[in-house]
C-alpha cells in the first residue's frame, strides 16, 4: 500500500481513537505502532519498539520537566501567591478595578515561578477571589480575571507548555523562555488596561470599592520586601538562564531546591512536600506517557512521508503564507477548546511543524503563538480548564458568570495574537541569534 | 467500596479479587515512591553544579545517575497515574453515550490499551534481558550501567499493562470497582 495512504489512514485511526475516550497517549501510541508494523519488516519493528521507550526518554535535558513541575508545586504550597497579591494590592489597589488589576499582577508574578496555569488560577482563586467578593466585585470580573490571569502560567517562563514544545520540536528551550518574556509582560499589561477600562465604563463590576485606602510609599516598599521569595526564585532561575550561567536543567534544579527550602520553613512542611512529590510524579509520568505516544505517532507519520507531502502540497497551493498560518491558528483555536494544551501540541506538531518550517516562519516565534492558542483554550468552553479550577476553588461562583467574565480577555488574546503576528519582533527581540 | 453489581457468566474468584486489590494498592504506593525520586534527581544535579562551580570537581557519573532516576520516576509512576486517572483523555463523545454503549467502548479501549502495552512490555523485556546479560553501559568518563534503566522501563510498562488489564476486568464486570479509589493518596 502507498505509504501516504497509510499515513492518511493513521491520522483517521488516531482521530477515531481520540474520540473513543481512550487515554490520548494510547491513541497516539497505538496508531504509531500500527503504522510502524504496516511499513517495516517485523525484525525492524521489534528493535524499534523495544528500544523506543528508553531512547526517547533517557535524555538529560528532559529532567527539566519534573524539576520545574516540582518547583511549581512547592511555590504553590509555600503560598508565594499571597505575598505577590499583597504587593499588587499596595501598589495598584487604589485605582479603579484595583483589586482585579492586582490579581493579574500577582498572577504574572506567580507565573514567573510556576509553569502551570492550573496552579496559578487555583492559588489565586483562593487568595484573591474572597477579597474581591468582600469589596463587592461581581463574579464575572473577579472569576474572569483570575481564570485569564492564570493563563499567564503557560506563557511566562518557566512554562511547562514551552518545555513540551521544545521537547517535540527540538527548538532551544532557552530561546523559547527568553522569547516568552516580553509577550508575557505585554499580555499582563493589556489585561490590566482592559480591567481598568471596563471598570471605568461599568463601575458596578468592581462594587463600590469602599474602604480601599491608598497605601503609603513605605507600605508599598515593605510589601515588595515581603515578596522577596518570588523575586529571588525568578531571578535565580531566569537570571542564570539568561546570563548563560546555567543550563535550563541546572536552573530548574536550583529553583526546585530553593522552593523546597521555602516550603520547609513553613507549617505543614512534610504534608506539603509529600503532596508535591506525588503530584510531580503523577504529572511527570502522564506527560512522558504522552510524549512517548506522540513520538511513536510521529515516527510512523514520518515513515509514511505524509507530513512532507502535506507541507509540499500546501506550499504549492501558492496561498500567501499568512493565509496558511491563519488556517493553522484557527485549527489550534478549535482544538484548544477541546483538548488540553500539552496534548494539543503533541498531537499536532508532527504534521504542523514541518509546514511551519516550509513556510519559513521562525519556530521560536511560532512556539509563542501556539502557547497563546493554548491560553485561549484554558478560558473558552467546553474545556476551559482554568474556569473550572476557579469554580472548584470557590464552589459558590456561578460557572456561566466566570465564562462571561472571560469574554473581554478572550478578545484581548485575539488582539495580542494579532500584534505578535504583525510584529514578530515582540517575541524575537530578546532572543538574538 | 462500590458493591459488585454486574452479573457475568464468568467469575473471578474472591481470592483473585483480593490479589488484584492488593496489587493495585502496591502500584499506587510505587507511584508515590517514584515521586520521591524527584528529590534525588534534584540533589544529584545541584551537587554536580555546586561541585563544578565551587570546587572545579563535577560529580562523575552524575548526569547518568540523574537520567536513571528520571527513567524510574517516569515509568514506575505510570500505573498509579492511570489508576488515579491522571492520563489525559477526551470524553466529549463518550459522555453522550448511553450506559450500555459506553461499557462496550470502554471494553474495546481497555483491550486495545492492554494489548498495546503488553506488546511493548514483551519487546522491552526481551531487549532488557539481553542488555543485562551483556552488561550494557554508557560510553563516558566512567562506564555507567544502562541496563538497569531498561529493566525499570520493563517493570513500569508491565505494571501499566496490569493496571489496564484490571480496568478491562472491571469493565467486563468480572471485578468490583476499585477499592483503592476510595483510598486517600498518602504514605
Amino acid at each position: 500500500m502507498d505509504p501516504t495512504i497509510i499515513g492518511t489512514l493513521l491520522v483517521t485511526m488516531m482521530l477515531v481513537l481520540l474520540l473513543s475516550g481512550i487515554p490520548i497517549a494510547i491513541a497516539l501510541a497505538a496508531t504509531g505502532v500500527t503504522g510502524i508494523i504496516a511499513m517495516r519488516p517485523w525484525g525492524a519493528v521489534e528493535y524499534l519498539l523495544a528500544n523506543f521507550p528508553y531512547s526517547y526518554t533517557a535524555t538529560f535535558s528532559f529532567i527539566v520537566l519534573p524539576l520545574f513541575l516540582f518547583m511549581g508545586y512547592m511555590a504553590f504550597s509555600a503560598n508565594l501567591s499571597r505575598y505577590a497579591f499583597e504587593a499588587g494590592q499596595r501598589w495598584l489597589g487604589h485605582i479603579p478595578g484595583g483589586l482585579a488589576i492586582a490579581t493579574v499582577f500577582a498572577c504574572a508574578a506567580f507565573s514567573a515561578v510556576c509553569g502551570s496555569s492550573v496552579a496559578t488560577a487555583s492559588t489565586m482563586a483562593r487568595v484573591a477571589l474572597p477579597e474581591m467578593r468582600l469589596r463587592g466585585y461581581k463574579y464575572s470580573l473577579a472569576g474572569g480575571c483570575i481564570a485569564a490571569g492564570g493563563t499567564l502560567g503557560v506563557l511566562i517562563p518557566p512554562s511547562g507548555v514551552l518545555v513540551i514544545y521544545s521537547f517535540i520540536t527540538e527548538v532551544s528551550l532557552v530561546k523559547l523562555f527568553i522569547a516568552a518574556v516580553l509577550p508575557g509582560i505585554m499580555t499582563a499589561v493589556i489585561y490590566m488596561i482592559c480591567i481598568y477600562v471596563m471598570v471605568k465604563i461599568k463601575p458596578d463590576l468592581a462594587g463600590m470599592e469602599r474602604g480601599i485606602i491608598r497605601a503609603t510609599w513605605n507600605e508599598r516598599f515593605v510589601s515588595l520586601g515581603r515578596a522577596w521569595e518570588v523575586m529571588l526564585l525568578f531571578s535565580v532561575v531566569m537570571g542564570s538562564i539568561y546570563l548563560g550561567v546555567a543550563t535550563a536543567t541546572e536552573a530548574a534544579a536550583i529553583g526546585a531546591l530553593l522552593a523546597l527550602i521555602m516550603v520547609l520553613r513553613r507549617p505543614n512542611a512534610w504534608e506539603n512536600l509529600k503532596a508535591g512529590l506525588w503530584e510531580t510524579g503523577a504529572g511527570t509520568s502522564s506527560i512522558f506517557f504522552l510524549i512517548v505516544g506522540a513520538g511513536l505517532f510521529s515516527l510512523a507519520l514520518n515513515m509514511s512521508q505524509l507530513p512532507t507531502l502535506v507541507a509540499d502540497s500546501i506550499v504549492h497551493f501558492d496561498l500567501p503564507p499568512i493565509a496558511i498560518f491563519a488556517l493553522i491558528i484557527v485549527i489550534y483555536l478549535v482544538l484548544g477548546a477541546l483538548v488540553d494544551g500539552i496534548s494539543m501540541i503533541l498531537i499536532t506538531m508532527p504534521i504542523v511543524f514541518p509546514i511551519i518550517l516550509q513556510l519559513g516562519y521562525d519556530p521560536v516565534w511560532f512556539g509563542i503563538i501556539v502557547v497563546k492558542a493554548v491560553e485561549l483554550g484554558c478560558i473558552t468552553p467546553p474545556v476551559g480548564l482554568n474556569v473550572f479550577v476557579v469554580k472548584s476553588s470557590v464552589p459558590d461562583a456561578p460557572l456561566g458568570e466566570i465564562f462571561k467574565g472571560c469574554i473581554p480577555f478572550v478578545l484581548m488574546e485575539f488582539l495580542i495574537i494579532g500584534l505578535l503576528v504583525a510584529f514578530p519582533q515582540i517575541a524575537l527581540v530578546l532572543v538574538g541569534d | 467500596m462500590v458493591p459488585f453489581a454486574h452479573s457475568s457468566p464468568f467469575r473471578v474468584s474472591v481470592m483473585m479479587i483480593k490479589v488484584i486489590d492488593v496489587f493495585e494498592r502496591f502500584l499506587l504506593r510505587l507511584g508515590i515512591a517514584s515521586g520521591f525520586l524527584t528529590l534525588f534527581t534534584m540533589l544529584v544535579v545541584v551537587i554536580d553544579v555546586a561541585g563544578r562551580t565551587f570546587l572545579n570537581m563535577p560529580l562523575i557519573g552524575g548526569n547518568e545517575l540523574a537520567v536513571l532516576l528520571m527513567v524510574a520516576l517516569i515509568y514506575l509512576g505510570m500505573a498509579a497515574a492511570q489508576q488515579r486517572r491522571h492520563n489525559f483523555a477526551i470524553d466529549l463523545v463518550t459522555r453522550l453515550l448511553p450506559t450500555g454503549a459506553l461499557r462496550v467502548v470502554n471494553i474495546v479501549t481497555s483491550l486495545i490499551s492492554t494489548t498495546l502495552l503488553g506488546l511493548l512490555t514483551w519487546l522491552t523485556a526481551e531487549l532488557s534481558w539481553s542488555m543485562m546479560l551483556s552488561g550494557e553501559s554508557s560510553y563516558g568518563i566512567i562506564a555507567f550501567p544502562v541496563w538497569p534503566s531498561r529493566i525499570l522501563i520493563t517493570i513500569g510498562l508491565g505494571c501499566l499493562t496490569l493496571q489496564f488489564l484490571f480496568d478491562l476486568l472491571r469493565h467486563l464486570g468480572l471485578v468490583p470497582e476499585n477499592a483503592a479509589d476510595n483510598e486517600k493518596v498518602s504514605i
